[in-house]
């Protein structure tokens, strides 16, 4: 038995499967793949899959983890190779390894996203996203298990880059992937409220890579 | 992907019912596809998806060169407001392309409270509701599925109907569609030529004359076409397409399992299930066939759990066999099976520790009635011994969750008949003290009343449904005498029942009734949230149309029928002896022990019945 660690990306229409269904779409993906991994040994044995971060309804990633356990000797490259056409369209295993790292110690990640705005004024918008998002406070109203509250995103995102694209903007930064894991939606809500009225009428995001603490790239 | 669909994807609950992209998901270059055909369920993708006639249907028509068979189900009503508000027209999850591009549209309708999501569809796809105002460059609106043996209140809105088991028949009609198009021939021509393929049903083809009483006076046909129209039915279910590699769905789904089709029809006769007769004659697929299905289900789809699917599994004449063969494989792999659709009379416990060794899960039996005398009267053939011993074995085999399916309603019955349901609950609670092996871990019994609704093609098609009012009395006395807090009672919604009563056996003028409804927010008609009963009775007034005449009217024996269109292969005649059996609380038996001469076995061509 082997500890393994897939890489894999959801991009496109899979975007949408909620992280609950992904579970269950990884599963079956492999043991069509003829991978037997190993069971849980309760009443109700189910494959064993730990993921990394859950990750929003709507976000694309190129750097999902997924940790199992592979009874058979199969591994790295002969391991994605009979998954790859196992899986549903979007879902792309990349690369597969023995991991040397928990995933507790995953705490930043490289978010882009695309920023799509009705009748704006580009170069307009592209500073006033600039500005928001170096300001010293950007108070949002975040979900958490114990309610709503307030949450600051600034002292959890960091490296920001805005520029145009055409009639869109684009933006890569590096947020909190966990304690706290800012979601993306978070800042969306920020530039809708605080940016007069002129936010963005629709944005996307993907996940580019992960980080541990000391912002070296965790795998 | 549509990029205003994009965005509206993430406003909608569950979006990846709306996207597509599943591994065993047919996608064909457009470039090579000469027929584009909609396969629409008209309720939601989760329902849709665990359909089997859905997945079979759909890999007939993709296994044809030039066909590319999709798939659209109803969206929720949130995804359906955004749609509409971002006027994106309903589409195909394949490709994504609007449905008005194609060129048939078939909707698969197994519920009557689904008619209203038919019409909502045709809406949302852009295309006009009735089939008058649909012209040749249109597509082509056609109907298959269980509630086609009596499809006369759709008959405004459909161009076809696909009467009986659609493997050969849809296959047939789209190579039809594909060799009149190739010439430029319109809908009229098509439709002409369609009526002539036996099992199509073409409802602008007959006239219906009404009497001053509301009865049927006269069926005309308008062209030279049957009448009536007799089902297809598949001749050997051994040569017959099983979908072994079919679409796996992202998102969980209401039967998400593998679901192994061992049989159609029924040998049991019951007077009022209509399934039991319209799926005659009995035809069984082999055991070896069955098991090498099960191994390439399990091994495409991943899933790791299977269900032996029929309308009465323990009457597949194979099935010890049949579990031998998949527990060798199955257990060592983890794959449960299940074995629904029970009867308490064969009931092996044996059986069901075998399959159940992988995860052991409740037992379901339907007794339907409550006392002998009525289970008589309906010719369920289980006596209230085999009942408790069934759940005397059970409980000795370490079981403690045991559904109990019943009806109320059914004819002939009185409050003894329904308290003796009460009775029967007490009495398995009983056999459960005496011999349960683990008491500690509790009973929990459920007992779930249905409102009895007659059916087409059934020996109980001419009873009138009793009322609400009087639905809702027996559910009352029933509730008071259930003590044991052992015991859950559930009762079905009785104005759900009742709706679907008036439309199970409607006919052609209803289909102002359905409209009606629509256009005043009739959809999901088949949920709770959304089922307005209120709606439904105000548009039968203004209609000027009478409930009680479709729902709560004995019918004369003589009437002809709406449903009188079509042949399901079971004779009236059968149908009239199997109600005076009723009547006179006689039982009749089953196939296996004496054929009835039902009539069904004429269809076979040259091959028994295999009761």
């Amino acid at each position: 038995m082997r500890e393994t660690r897939l890489i894999f990306s959801k991009i496109g229409q899979s975007v949408f499967i909620s992280h609950l269904d992904l579970m269950r779409t990884m599963q079956r993906s492999f043991l069509r793949a003829g991978l037997r991994i190993w069971h849980t040994e309760g009443f109700n044995p189910r494959p064993y899959m730990v993921f990394a971060l859950p990750l929003p309804v709507g976000c694309e990633s190129v750097c999902e983890l997924v940790d199992f356990r592979v009874l058979d000797d199969i591994q790295g490259k002969e391991l994605v190779n009979r998954l790859v056409p196992c899986c549903p369209a979007g879902i792309i295993p990349i690369e597969a390894y023995v991991p040397e790292h928990k995933f507790k110690e995953i705490k930043w990640l490289r978010l882009s996203g695309v920023l799509e705005f009705d009748h704006a004024d580009i170069m307009e918008t592209v500073r006033a996203v600039q500005h928001l998002l170096s300001r010293n406070e950007l108070i949002v109203q975040r979900k958490t298990k114990r309610g709503e509250g307030d949450f600051d995103l600034i002292p959890h995102i960091k490296e920001v880059q805005v520029v145009p694209a055409g009639e869109t903007i684009r933006i890569s930064l590096i947020i909190s992937a966990q304690e706290p894991s800012v979601n993306p939606a978070l800042l969306t809500s920020a530039m809708m409220k605080y940016m007069d009225g002129i936010g963005p009428v629709f944005a996307s995001y993907r996940r580019e890579k992960l980080y541990d603490a000391e912002m070296l790239e965790f795998r | 992907m549509d990029a205003r669909l994009a965005r509206i994807l993430t406003k909608v609950q569950k979006p990846a019912r709306y996207t597509g992209g599943e591994y065993g998901e047919i996608c064909k270059d457009p470039k090579t596809v000469r027929l584009n055909f909609a396969l629409c369920f008209p309720d939601t993708y989760e329902i849709g998806m665990s359909n089997l006639g859905v997945r079979i249907l759909y890999g007939v028509l993709n296994d044809i060169e030039d066909v590319w068979c999709q798939r659209a189900f109803a969206p929720w009503t949130d995804m359906e407001a955004e749609m509409r508000s971002a006027q994106i027209p309903l589409y195909a999850l394949e490709s994504g392309r609007p449905l008005k591009e194609f060129d048939v549209i078939a909707f698969s309708i197994g519920y009557e409270m689904s008619y209203t999501n038919v019409l909502n569809m045709l809406d949302l796809a852009g295309l006009p509701i009735h089939a008058n105002d649909r012209d040749d460059k249109m597509p082509i609106v056609a109907a298959g599925g269980s509630c086609c043996y009596n499809p006369e209140p759709l008959a405004d809105f459909l161009d076809l109907c696909f009467i009986g088991e659609g493997e050969e028949l849809d296959r047939e009609f789209a190579e039809l569609v594909l060799e009149c198009r190739s010439r430029g021939e319109g809908k009229q021509k098509i439709l002409k030529k369609a009526a002539k393929i036996p099992g199509i049903y073409v409802p602008s083809f007959y006239d219906v004359k009404y009497n001053a009483d509301g009865t049927i006076c006269s069926v005309q046909s308008k062209i030279d076409v049957p009448y009536p129209v007799t089902k297809r039915i598949v001749q050997n279910l051994d040569t017959t397409m099983f979908p072994t590699k079919t679409m796996i769905p992202n998102t969980e789904i209401v039967h998400d399992r593998v679901m192994l089709e061992l049989f159609r029809g029924c040998i049991r006769g019951c007077r009022f299930c209509q399934a039991g007769y319209v799926y005659r004659p009995v035809r069984s697929r082999s055991p070896e066939l069955l098991d090498k299905y099960a191994r390439e289900s399990i091994e495409f789809s991943g899933y790791e759990e299977m269900t032996l699917s029929s309308l009465s599994t323990s009457d597949y004449k194979y099935l010890p066999e049949l579990c031998d063969k998949l527990l060798k494989w199955s257990e060592p792999r983890n794959v449960s099976l299940s074995l629904p659709s029970l009867r308490a009379d064969n009931f092996s416990i044996g059986l069901m520790d075998r399959v159940q060794r992988v995860r052991k899960s409740g037992l379901t039996f339907a007794p339907e009635a409550g006392s002998q005398r009525l289970r008589d009267v309906i010719n369920k053939n289980v006596t209230e011994e085999e009942i408790l011993s069934s759940a005397r074995i059970a409980f000795e085999g370490g079981w403690n969750t045991v559904k109990l399916y019943f009806m109320l309603g059914l004819p002939t019955e009185t409050d003894e008949d329904v308290l003796a349901i009460a009775d029967l609950a007490a009495r398995i609670v009983h056999e459960w003290r005496e011999h349960a092996q683990n008491k500690n871990r509790g009973l929990r019994i459920t007992v779930s009343t249905a409102f009895f609704v007659p059916k087409p093609f059934t020996p109980f098609q001419w009873e009138a449904q009793i009322s609400t009012e009087e639905y809702k009395r027996k559910v009352a006395i029933l509730s008071a005498a259930m003590r044991s807090r052992s015991v859950v009672y559930s009762w079905h919604d009785a104005e759900t029942s009742h709706v679907e009563a008036i439309l199970a056996r409607g006919d052609r003028r209803l289909g102002s009734v359905i409209e009606t409804v629509w256009r005043n927010g009739g959809r999901m008609d088949s949920w709770d949230e959304y089922f307005s009963y209120q709606r439904w009775m105000d548009a039968i007034a203004s209609s000027g149309l009478d409930a009680d005449f479709y729902a709560g009217r004995e019918r004369s024996e003589n009437e002809i029928l709406p449903w009188d269109c079509i042949s399901c292969g079971v004779t009236k005649e059968h149908f009239l002896r199997e109600r005076r059996a009723a009547y006179a609380e006689k039982i009749t038996p089953d196939c296996r022990v004496k054929c009835l001469g039902c009539g069904a076995v004429q269809l076979l061509e040259g091959r028994p019945c295999d009761a």
